[in-house]
This record gives C-alpha cells, sequence and structure tokens, in this order.
C-alpha cells in the first residue's frame, strides 16, 4: 500500500470511529416528546424513562412552596393531566394557564420534572385589551 | 395611506426597477441602466431607513393601534427595551433584515468605481431577494399591521428579553446575517462570468459578515449565561444551533480561501461553503422566527414558515443547476502534494468545521425530520452535541497549534523536528508542573495546559519570525521592527489573535465544566455556607419595586480564606405584574481568576434558597470573545485583500511565478 492510501485509510477510520461515536450519542441522547394525553397512556409502559411532556399548566393547580424551593402543579391538555413536581426552583415566565414542556420521568404517579420550560405564547389581536375602539 | 407600509411599497417598486435595469443593462449592454439602477439602490436604503425610523417612532410613542408595537410593548415598559421590542418579534426582525441588506448594497452602489461587470451580475442576486423581502413584509410578515381598535395598553415584551443582551444580540446577529448574502450574490456572478476572482471580493465581505455572526453569538451566550438561569453559557438550544452554524460554514470559508490565494484551486469547495452558509442563515432565521422548533426564542406559529422554504429550495437548485451548467469552469488543478503540510491543515480545518455543521445541522433537524416522515416527537440533549463537539474542538485546538509553524507543500520530518520541538517539549514540561501542582482532571492537563502552550508557543515562535524577518530587511530598533511586522503583516496577526480568543474560549469551557462546584442552600440571613474556597453569608433580603418589576434580592458577603473579597453579591428574582410572571435573575461576579454564579430559587422575607456556583476561568470566554476575537477581526478586516489583478479562468495555466509576484498590497475593493 503507497503512502496516499495509507494516509486515505488512516483518515477513513478516524472518520467511521467519528461516525460510530456520533450514532451512538446521538441515539442516548434522543428523548420522546409527547402531548399529555398521548404520556397518560403510555405512562405505564415507559419505566422511569426520561421524556418531554407537553401541555398546559392548569389554573388553580399551583403549589409553591419557597422553602424547599418545590414547585407542584399540573399539567393537562383535552385528553388527561399529570401531576409535576420540581425541585428546581421557580422556572422562568411560571404563570397558569401557558404551555410548558416537562422533562422528567413518572414515578409513582407523578411526574419528577428536571427541568420545567414555559413558553411564551404570542398574543394577536383577540387577546389585546381592548380601550378606545377605532376604526381604521 | 400608513407612512411605513407606503415606504415600503415604493421600495419594492424600486427594487423591481433596479433588478429589471441591471438585467436589461447586462442584456443590452447599457451602461446608463446601471446608473439609474445604482440611485434606485440607494433609494431603497433611505426608504427602508423611513420604514425602520417610523417603527421606532411607533414604539417611542406607544402606539398599540399598531399590532406589532401592541404586542410587543406596553405603557409601563423602560424606554430602551421598548427600543429593543423593534425586533423581539419576526416580523421587525425581517425589517430590521431588509434594512440592513439595503445599506449594505447602497454603500456598494454609492462607490461607483468599484460597480464592474462582477457586481453588475451579483446585484440582481440581492435584488431578488430584497424584493421578495419586501413581498413577505406587505403581505405576511406585516411590522406596521393596524388593528380595527385602539388597545389601552399592550401585551408587554417577554421579560426574559428585558436584557441589555437582547438590545445587542439581534442587531448584530443580523448584521451578520445580511452580511452573508453579499458574497453569495458575489459567488453567483462568479460562477455565471466564470470569474475566480469572486473569493477575494468576497472575503472582505464575508469577514464583516463573520463579525456580525461572531459577535451575535457572543451577545446571544452571555445573554444565556446572565439571564436564562441555566448557569452555563451554551445549552445546544436549536435558535443557539441556528445562529452557529452560518458561523460554523462562513469560517471554513474563510480558511479555504487561503488556499485559494495561496494555490488556487478549491473552487468547487468554496461555492459549496458559501451556498451552506446563506442557506443556514435562511435557515436559521427558519428556525427562530417561524416558530417550527419549540425553544424560549420562537415566536408562537407564524405563517412565514412556507415562504422561507420556498425561498430556500429555489436558492439550492438554481445554484446547483448553475454550477452543473458551468462545472468546466469550476473545476480545480489538484493542490494537495502532501498530508502533511499548510494546504492539508486547512483542509482538516475544514472537515472538522464540516463534521461540526453536519453534527450541529442533524441534531437540530433531526426532531422535524421525525415528526413530518415518522410520526413522533423526539427531543436532542446536549450530550450528542457535546460527545461530538469536544473531540472536534481538541482536534481544532491542535491543529492550531501546528498550522503557522508547517511548511506549505510537503513538511519534512526534519523540518517537523526543527519546528515543533521546543513547543512540544514546552507542552510536556507545563504538564509536568501542572501535574506537580495537583492538577489531575484529563481535559484540564491535555486541553487546557498542553493545547495552551502548543498554541501561543507556535503563534509566538512564528511572529517572532515575521520580526526577525523585517530586522533583516531594515532594523530599526525592536518596538519599531515588530510594529513594522505588524502593518506588514496585519492579516496574519489578525488571525492569530483570532485563533488566541479561540483558545481562551475553549479553555474557560474546559474550566467551568471540568472544575465548576455547586451547592443549594436553603439559607436562613445571617448564616454563612461554605462552596469551595468561598464562604458566602446572608447579610439581607430585600424587596422593591424597579421599573416595570418588584424585585426580591438577597445579599452576600463573601469571604475567602477569611478575607473580604465581595460585598453585597445579590441573587435576585423579578415579578412582572403586567406577564403575572416571576423569572430568576443570575448574577455573576468575577473574584480572581472565579465567576461566582448566584441563581435563586426562592427567597421570602426571611430566607432565601440559592444556587451557587463558582465556575473558574469564566472571564476567559468574554475577554476572548468580545475583546480578542473582535480585535482580530477587526485588525484582519484593516488589511488590504490581496488578489490577482486579471481574471483567472482556468488555474492550469496559472503561473505560480507570476501568481507569487502579485502581491499583497493589491488593492480590490467591493
Amino acid at each position: 500500500m503507497n503512502r496516499k492510501y495509507k494516509n486515505m485509510f488512516g483518515i477513513g477510520i478516524v472518520a467511521i470511529l467519528l461516525i460510530y461515536l456520533g450514532a451512538q450519542s446521538f441515539s442516548n441522547a434522543l428523548s420522546f416528546y409527547y402531548e399529555v394525553g398521548e404520556f397518560v397512556q403510555k405512562a405505564d409502559s415507559l419505566n422511569g424513562k426520561v421524556v418531554n411532556v407537553n401541555g398546559s399548566i392548569v389554573k388553580g393547580s399551583t403549589i409553591w412552596e419557597p422553602e424547599k424551593a418545590r414547585l407542584t402543579f399540573k399539567l393537562g391538555d383535552n385528553n388527561g393531566t399529570i401531576t409535576v413536581v420540581s425541585n428546581e426552583g421557580m422556572p422562568g415566565n411560571y404563570k397558569e394557564g401557558i404551555p410548558a414542556v416537562v422533562t422528567g420521568y413518572f414515578i409513582n404517579n407523578t411526574f419528577q420534572a428536571t427541568q420545567v420550560v414555559t413558553k411564551c405564547p404570542s398574543k394577536y389581536g383577540g387577546d389585546l385589551d381592548h380601550g378606545d375602539h377605532n376604526e381604521t | 395611506m400608513e407612512l411605513g407600509e407606503t415606504t415600503l411599497i415604493i421600495a419594492l417598486i424600486l427594487s423591481v426597477y433596479a433588478l429589471v435595469a441591471h438585467i436589461i443593462g447586462i442584456w443590452k449592454k447599457k451602461n446608463e441602466l446601471f446608473d439609474s439602477a445604482r440611485i434606485a439602490i440607494i433609494g431603497i436604503a433611505v426608504l427602508t431607513t423611513i420604514a425602520s425610523i417610523w417603527l421606532f417612532n411607533l414604539f417611542i410613542t406607544r402606539n398599540f393601534q399598531y399590532e406589532y408595537v401592541a404586542i410587543y410593548s406596553s405603557l409601563d415598559l423602560p424606554m430602551a427595551y421598548t427600543l429593543s421590542a423593534f425586533w423581539a418579534g419576526a416580523d421587525g426582525s425581517l425589517l430590521l433584515w431588509a434594512w440592513l441588506i439595503s445599506i449594505y448594497i447602497a454603500v456598494i452602489a454609492a462607490r461607483g468605481k468599484s460597480y464592474d461587470n462582477l457586481i453588475k451580475h451579483a446585484m440582481p442576486v440581492i435584488l431578488i431577494t430584497l424584493t421578495y423581502f419586501f413581498y413577505m413584509l406587505l403581505t405576511v410578515s406585516r411590522p406596521f399591521r393596524m388593528l380595527d381598535f385602539m388597545p389601552a395598553d399592550g401585551n408587554g415584551l417577554n421579560p426574559l428579553l428585558q436584557d441589555p443582551g437582547m438590545f445587542f444580540h439581534p442587531p448584530t446577529l443580523f448584521w451578520g446575517y445580511a452580511g452573508v448574502i453579499i458574497p453569495f450574490a458575489l459567488m453567483v456572478a462568479g460562477i455565471y462570468l466564470s470569474d475566480d476572482t469572486w473569493t477575494y471580493r468576497a472575503r472582505r465581505w464575508a469577514l464583516w459578515a463573520w463579525l456580525g455572526l461572531a459577535l451575535g453569538n457572543m451577545f446571544g451566550s452571555y445573554w444565556a449565561y446572565t439571564v436564562l438561569n441555566w448557569g452555563g453559557f451554551w445549552g445546544w438550544d436549536p435558535v443557539e444551533n441556528a445562529s452557529f452554524l452560518p458561523w460554523l460554514t462562513m469560517t471554513a470559508f474563510y480558511h479555504s480561501t487561503m488556499i485559494t490565494e495561496r494555490k488556487g484551486g478549491m473552487k468547487f469547495w468554496n461555492i459549496l461553503l458559501i451556498l451552506f452558509t446563506w442557506e443556514l442563515t435562511v435557515y436559521g432565521t427558519l428556525l427562530t422566527r417561524s416558530g417550527i422548533i419549540a425553544s424560549v426564542h420562537t415566536f408562537g406559529q407564524s405563517v412565514t414558515a412556507p415562504y422561507y422554504i420556498n425561498y430556500m429550495i429555489v436558492v439550492l437548485a438554481a445554484t446547483l443547476m448553475l454550477v452543473a451548467w458551468k462545472y468546466d469552469s469550476i473545476r480545480s488543478k489538484k493542490v494537495f502534494e502532501s498530508f502533511v503540510s499548510r494546504e492539508a491543515s486547512f483542509l482538516y480545518n475544514n472537515w472538522i468545521f464540516m463534521a461540526a455543521t453536519a453534527s450541529v445541522l442533524w441534531g437540530t433537524t433531526y426532531p422535524l425530520l421525525s415528526e413530518a416522515f415518522r410520526g413522533y416527537k423526539v427531543m436532542v440533549g446536549p450530550s450528542f452535541y457535546n460527545q461530538i463537539n469536544v473531540p472536534l474542538g481538541i482536534a481544532l485546538l491542535f491543529l492550531m497549534a501546528i498550522c503557522p509553524l508547517i511548511a506549505w507543500r510537503k513538511a519534512s520530518v526534519s523540518h517537523l523536528k526543527r519546528n515543533f520541538t521546543r513547543p512540544l517539549v514546552a507542552a510536556v514540561v507545563a504538564m509536568f508542573i501542572a501535574f506537580a501542582l495537583g492538577i489531575r482532571d484529563f481535559y484540564a492537563l491535555f486541553v487546557a495546559v498542553a493545547g495552551t502552550v502548543l498554541v501561543v508557543s507556535t503563534h509566538l515562535l512564528d511572529i517572532s519570525r515575521i520580526v526577525n524577518k523585517q530586522k533583516k530587511l531594515e532594523d530599526a530598533g525592536t518596538l519599531k521592527n515588530i510594529s513594522r511586522a505588524f502593518m506588514n503583516n496585519r492579516r496574519t496577526f489578525g488571525g492569530y489573535m483570532c485563533h488566541i480568543a479561540i483558545l481562551m474560549i475553549i479553555v474557560a469551557a474546559a474550566g467551568a465544566v471540568v472544575y465548576e462546584q455547586a451547592q443549594t442552600f436553603n439559607m436562613r440571613a445571617g448564616g454563612t455556607y461554605s462552596v469551595g474556597d468561598y464562604d458566602f453569608k446572608l447579610t439581607k433580603i430585600d424587596q422593591f419595586a424597579q421599573n416595570n418589576r418588584d424585585v426580591q434580592a438577597a445579599y452576600f458577603d463573601v469571604y475567602k480564606n477569611g478575607e473580604k473579597v465581595l460585598t453585597k453579591a445579590e441573587a435576585r428574582m423579578y415579578h412582572y405584574a403586567k406577564q403575572e410572571s416571576t423569572n430568576v435573575k443570575p448574577m455573576a461576579y468575577t473574584v480572581g481568576i472565579d465567576d461566582l454564579y448566584f441563581s435563586a430559587q426562592a427567597i421570602t422575607a426571611d430566607s432565601a434558597t440559592v444556587k451557587i456556583k463558582v465556575m473558574p476561568m469564566m472571564f476567559l470566554m468574554w475577554i476572548g470573545g468580545f475583546y480578542v476575537l473582535i480585535l482580530g477581526i477587526l485588525i484582519c478586516i484593516s488589511t488590504v485583500v490581496p488578489i490577482r489583478q486579471r481574471t483567472i479562468s482556468d488555474d492550469v495555466n496559472i503561473n505560480q511565478n507570476v501568481q507569487k509576484t502579485i502581491t499583497a498590497e493589491s488593492v480590490y475593493e467591493t
């Protein structure tokens, strides 16, 4: 094998290793993303796997225990509701009634969240506070 | 008629006129048409400036009859953030993008001397894009849309965007985004005309865009560090990735052009890199402004996604067709004689950047593909990006160490020994010293210590070589020799500063990740709590109103080895009544080489739950990213761009000697 092919061979090995490393770490880094209704149906079969669940924070469901930095609330959609507990403090932009994605696992009928990301919904015309009514 | 949309309509008409004038001017060879088109281009810049000032004015006067103003501002929003609300949403961001592009092309049009054949063929590409943007601004992404009622107040700005970082992050990013279109247009014109000089013409604009992208990414990172409460500077959020991707490909392009400049060739590769950069720029906008990926940055559901996707498909198809048509003039001669040479190191550098781009693009896009084609949603965690990009970053670091001293064409064993023995010995000695001082971690020893010593020593050796050459040429004393060497080799010095900046960022990241110490405490006023070498005494808890928010603050005195090193450090939480939301405001303080990072999780009248982190070396990231990197790029921009003064359509015919005599003094400005 001449030097050029040896070099190509070496580079090829590095590339294959990198692709292999990428494929391995990719499958480990993947986590499923469910709506609350879907999650409720599958929760038992997930065996404590880390997943993401998307829903809305149910109004009037928040229990905030500042001395423990513990936040408990219900996350729901039209097809179900789950109880979420987070010990990570108050997430940014937290507010009842808005969409949120929680990351964590389901244990003892409670979703233990390691991360709560609230989504700031865009509010358009209808949500604006109607004051003086001017036609354009 | 409404002023903003009227100016945009006239700007659209002028764009169409300038486009048609260029096409007919090229076709019929009528120069007077280009003169009028240039005036139209300057007119477009004036009109978009008026439209932008008008939008600022609508925010300042809080004219909530405009839907965009009502959605992104409110009566209680401080004036600085009222101004930055301009780019808080998708519509204003598109206007900002169009505004910056129109200013850039007005600068080109105003400098008549350089308005040559290449520019004449490039300008239609930019004008088509600008026309499309104006069309979107008037139909689906309207910042000047009016409501049929006057709201009493606006919705206000997302509290996370009420931060000085947001004043700078989007404008700098869009300064880069807007700049990318010019190299892209020059490339299209270059392929069409079989004119290779587009590479050199594009380089200054590429650097300008790269500066904007670098600043945008750094401001974004600093904002994440000081606002988002991750306690981190980079979270591989899809929107962070969106701004990182074009930066990666643009960096690869800038390195690739150095091989082109020195040896010709790499034509097809350069084309691909600039095509990717522009496509990724639009893709970034699609991700951040269309709401197709869930993220703290996105602006809800938008109807603009199909417009960006269609544009990307048309650009990709048209460019590839052009490349196929002109393939014979694009083919390069072989430029690599050895796998161990300076040009090969640039090639490896490009591969590393492309591997990083591929991994980040795949991780960012996979959730979309999975949902579209497999029917289920997934998320890709940061571990994937880290496991791929950390080894790539380390490889890049060592490549940076090799690059300044390795020979062009082919590096012999004796050459390698001569140039690298001293840096390698220094690196090994530094590793032993670090080991003796107690540093045991692999990354700290191998990356931070050995990598730093190698990179710094090889760069210093090359600089001393340049200064010695200057001395041999004309010895004017040490200081003068250095300053003359600097003035005559600004691009090399500027490039090396960028390398050192990247080194500082890598070392800061390694230091912060490996040696970070963190603990969460439920604290009582008067209590003292320890993290690492530091003692934190909670002295006071306070609550007060500030602008449009209520602030809860816990105050700390910080001691190290019994000595007070910081007074009244704060952990803060904000409550925004308008948005009915509570946000943590992380606070970071630099003490010596450490950053002390306070993240309040809860604050009551007599207690506070606070996560405290000690993160060494973080200051290097901001000094490297904001000062050294930017200064390095500015020094590079300040240099004249070397260029072959005649059009060379076929590299095979280049006489290497002639090529070498075309010096760095030649100036060709776009």
